[in-house]
């Protein structure tokens, strides 16, 4: 399978859960859907966050890569999300991002898109009450695993990875399925 | 006596300036024994995360010379345990202990709280897992923690709860949900540590905060917070 392969990344998906870095873009219950684009994806987002229009004008271009097997991560099938699960989520958040960084050459989309920053004045100094919102360019990469949730849904990971250009000092994943 | 663990997990270079700059300060401005600090930064040397080797052993952009501090171990867990652990042998009833995080913090989004991204590949430093470790230190005069990463202002609870010294201060960039950033005048620095690090020499630990919090100065997109206990911690000084 390749990244390229039509359709691979036809679908609408459903995002379960955010880290904070990346919760005000991608709010969970909202979904997300990738159109191609020339030779990229442009994502399309059908959902509330108030942040999600920084995918505007953003082209993901499609990495060809090995393809991991999500049993390296996990045993089974995960549940779908709820509330009982929350720490399964997250602690296979820990795994898949620890592998995104370590893994440089798995098949992937990647681009990159720009997150406000400090959208509401509570958030800055009073020095700054009267700021602009400052947008980040901000790198993220896109995996899927194939059956590797209940119902044979595809797992979506979006990954924000360390960026020495980045301004900030964090990272965070995002997890969904189909 | 007084000792120092100065930590950076996925450091990118401003956080191994970071480092340097107050190494720099304990021995030169506050008297610090070179043998009581303990650096502990990326894969244990001078490298950071997207670095050149040449930047490894490049000069210090304070004031152009060479770096000084001597990196003693890995920016991770089980080098902070060590460190601690080092420490915790020699500390006394009247000693004090300064440590200062800096580098990368996540936030999964829920109750746990924010995490310390290690090395190596990010590897997560739970809080609970750092307020675990913290308290197994023998009880002692003063601990002062000093924090710079993303969401830093989550681990006040966590260092408040584990300290096992008389007096607790704690100052960090940001507040539990907020991310902490970059000097955006010099990028060569993060703005809230290099501040409170200027600020230090010769003040009290919370003058070094007001110094760092000065409209002026701060960064507006920083959230800095700092707690103290017993409130007189406040009046705190990294000084002998």
């Amino acid at each position: 399978m390749s990244t390229n392969d039509e359709g691979i990344w036809n679908g609408n998906w459903q995002i379960v859960r955010a880290d904070l870095d990346l919760s005000h873009v991608f709010a969970p219950q909202d979904t997300i859907s990738f159109a191609r684009n020339g030779s990229g994806y442009q994502v399309a987002y059908n959902g509330s966050a108030p942040d999600a229009k920084c995918f505007n004008n953003a082209v993901l271009s499609a990495v060809e890569g090995d393809l991991p097997s999500f049993g390296k991560f996990h045993k089974g099938r995960l549940p779908l999300f709820s509330e009982d699960h929350k720490d399964r989520y997250r602690d296979l958040a820990d795994k898949l991002e620890e592998f995104a960084q370590e893994n440089p050459s798995v098949q992937r989309l990647e681009g990159t898109i720009q997150i406000p920053c400090h959208r509401y004045s509570h958030q800055v100094q009073k020095s700054a009450a009267d700021h602009d919102v400052r947008m980040m360019s901000t790198k993220i990469r896109v995996y899927q695993f194939p059956d590797a949730v209940e119902n044979g849904k595809r797992l979506l990971m979006i990954y924000k990875p360390l960026d020495p250009s980045c301004a900030s000092n964090g990272n965070g994943t995002v997890l969904g399925y189909d | 006596m007084r000792h120092a663990i100065l930590f950076s997990g996925m450091s990118f270079k401003r956080h191994v300036n970071g480092l340097e700059f107050c190494y720099r300060t304990l021995v030169d401005q506050l008297g610090f024994a070179a043998d009581a600090i303990h650096v502990l930064n990326y894969d244990g040397s001078l490298r950071c995360f997207g670095g050149t080797e040449e930047e490894a052993v490049g000069v210090w952009p304070g004031d152009g010379t060479d770096y000084r501090m001597v990196v003693g171990a890995e920016g991770n867990r089980r080098s902070f345990q060590q460190a601690l652990r080092t420490v915790g042998a020699r500390l006394q009833p009247d000693d004090q202990l300064f440590i200062n995080i800096t580098g990368h913090g996540g936030h999964r989004g829920d109750e746990d709280g924010p995490d310390l991204l290690t090395y190596p590949f990010c590897r997560r430093y739970r809080r609970d897992e750092f307020r675990a470790d913290l308290a197994l230190l023998p009880a002692h005069r003063s601990l002062v923690v000093l924090m710079a990463q993303c969401f830093s202002g989550g681990f006040i609870p966590a260092v408040l709860a584990a300290s096992p010294a008389r007096q607790t201060y704690i100052a960090t960039a940001t507040t539990e949900k907020l991310q902490s950033f970059v000097s955006f005048h010099d990028g060569n620095w993060d703005s809230f540590q290099r501040n409170w690090v200027a600020g230090i020499a010769g003040h009290t630990v919370h003058e070094a905060f007001q110094y760092a919090t000065r409209p002026d100065i701060v960064n507006p997109y920083d959230s800095p917070q700092f707690a103290a206990r017993p409130t007189c911690a406040t009046e705190a000084t990294l000084m002998d």
